[in-house]
């Protein structure tokens, strides 16, 4: 074998052992949560609040109630800000303001979770002097809208401008334009990264446990302390307490199944636009 | 055959993409209800020209332009442009019809991106009168109501011609509308021309010759962002007055 030869299935065994090796890592994480959440899994864990401490059983209805919660409250707030700075970025391409703002919201998408959860912390919680569910929203929403804004955008230029042109030859004005064609045309692109960025959000931590503090109890008020899927991981995680940690395990799994699930349906969105660009 | 009256003039066009000038005092008196079409070698400015005719160039960044044109003898710089695109409408080189409407939603775009209301009996007599003109109606008939994006490619560019008369333009811009379609739906397409024409003024731009010789009754001759040549298309493609047209016409270039 030559050199060259060699050099060659060198380097085809490298690239397609790294591609293995990554759906290997999801596999092992996926399996290892699976395994260890499945079996703790039953109603109770679903409908129950967290037993009092010393009881057995319970479950993680609370942190369910919460994620959904915190984290749609969060969707709403950081749409339309979201939406709306990708539609002024896309519809001003290569004006110096549009730039400024892109290169803003990637500055924003860069800024660690924890951060924003000492500045939720300080201009919420300590100004209104209470943890409350509302702040975490609001702080999440800070981590949704960049990412909102840029898949936003980016989808918005995918729409041809032949399309574009067509509307303006009609009559169309400006804002007819957006609305009606590039919108709609963008529409389950958009959607698409909705689900991306509240899969995002769903998952974070940080910002959580300075905001929404967590809670035993099943709460609905946004305006009080509430628990979410990552922070009774978290707490339960770190007791010293087998049972809570096997709960944390099952909770891992209902968590990461969620995420999956938004992923999924929007990955199934962006094969959509795809086609109909197609 | 009488001399037309002349539909839009256009008195020392001049325009540009940042600091290139691609449009050189373009002066041409557009006669109504004929078919004129507008041909020379790629680059010359053909495409550019109608553009500025309706107002797309400058949507361009960059792109700028000087002079005026002048639809039935009004300026259209002192007109709303929304006013000017509904008198000068046009069809464009791939078929686009909008993805997200069906085949009924895209015959009336232009009264939907407009913010007009139609009665549902005036729409619908709109929607089959306009897809007669082009031919469409019997074979979309059953087709109503699935996306424009479903009909064959020539189907669709007829779709996008329908689309544009249905607002009922005096002008109707073609540039280069057959170029990305088959042999066939390019006949199709050729053989409308000259019933629409009774009805709406046609500006044709094409790069083929014989495409030239067949649709048209009046030809302009670009070159290098020039107008060298306007007239009949019979008296050009048998006399042409200057050498830079003969030259094109007995292939020297092109």
């Amino acid at each position: 074998m030559t050199a060259r030869k060699l050099k060659n299935s060198l380097m085809g065994f490298l690239v397609a052992a790294s591609a293995g090796l990554l759906i290997a890592v999801l596999a092992v994480i996926v399996w290892h949560i699976f395994i260890s959440g499945v079996r703790y899994l039953n109603w109770d864990f679903f409908t129950k609040a967290p037993a009092p401490f010393g009881e057995s059983g319970g479950g993680v209805f609370n942190a369910i109630v919460g994620t959904f919660l915190i984290t749609l409250v969060a969707a709403a707030i950081g749409t339309p800000f979201g939406m709306f700075a990708g539609i002024y970025v896309a519809e001003h391409r290569g004006q110096r303001f549009a730039d400024i703002v892109r290169l803003c919201a990637d500055a924003l998408q860069g800024i660690p979770s924890i951060v924003i959860g000492i500045f939720g912390y300080t201009f919420l919680v300590a100004r209104f002097r209470s943890y409350s569910a509302l702040s975490a929203s609001v702080a999440l929403a800070f981590m949704f809208v960049p990412t909102t804004a840029r898949v936003t955008e980016e989808v918005l230029n995918l729409v041809p401008s032949g399309l574009k042109e067509a509307a303006y030859a009609l009559g169309a004005r400006r804002s007819s334009v957006v609305w009606n064609v590039s919108i709609k045309t963008a529409a389950a692109g958009i959607t698409s990264g909705l689900l991306t960025s509240m899969a995002r959000i769903a998952g974070e931590t940080a910002p959580l446990l300075f905001t929404a503090f967590g809670s035993r109890y099943i709460e609905w008020n946004m305006l009080r302390p509430m628990s979410a899927l990552p922070l009774q991981i978290y707490i339960y995680a770190s007791s010293p307490y087998p049972a809570l940690q096997q709960q944390a395990w099952s909770a891992a799994f209902v968590l990461v199944l969620l995420i999956l699930l938004l992923q999924f349906g929007a990955k199934h969105l962006i094969a959509r636009v795809l086609r109909v660009k197609a | 055959m009488e001399e037309p009256s002349i539909v839009l003039e256009t008195q020392k066009i001049n325009a540009w993409f940042g600091k290139d000038q691609v449009l050189f005092d373009v002066s041409a008196h557009i006669p109504k209800n004929r078919v004129t079409a507008i041909m020379g070698p790629s680059g010359c400015g053909k495409t550019t020209f109608v553009r500025t005719l309706n107002g797309l160039h400058l949507m361009t960044p960059g792109a700028r332009s000087s002079g005026t044109v002048l639809l039935e003898g009004t300026d259209t710089s002192t007109m709303d442009i929304v006013d000017v695109r509904k008198h000068i409408g046009m069809v464009f080189q791939r078929p686009n019809p909008f993805p997200t409407m069906t085949v009924y939603e895209n015959v009336l775009a232009g009264y939907r991106l407009t913010g007009q209301r139609l009665a549902r009996e005036k729409a619908d007599q709109i929607v089959e009168t306009t897809l007669n003109k082009v031919g469409l109606w019997t074979e979309v008939q059953t087709k109503l109501f699935k996306a424009g994006t479903s009909l064959s490619g020539g189907q669709q560019q007829r779709l996008c011609i329908a689309r544009t008369i249905a607002m009922e333009p005096a002008v109707v811009l073609f540039d280069e509308p057959t170029s990305a379609l088959d042999p066939k739906s390019t006949a199709i397409i050729e053989e409308l021309l000259s019933d629409l024409k009774s009805e709406y003024s046609i500006l044709f731009v094409t790069h083929g010759l014989q495409q030239a010789a067949r649709i048209s009754d009046y030809v302009a001759f670009f070159m290098l962002g020039e107008l060298v040549e306007f007239g009949e298309t019979k008296r050009v493609f048998v006399g042409p007055q200057d050498k830079r047209t003969e030259d094109y016409l007995s292939g020297k270039y092109g």
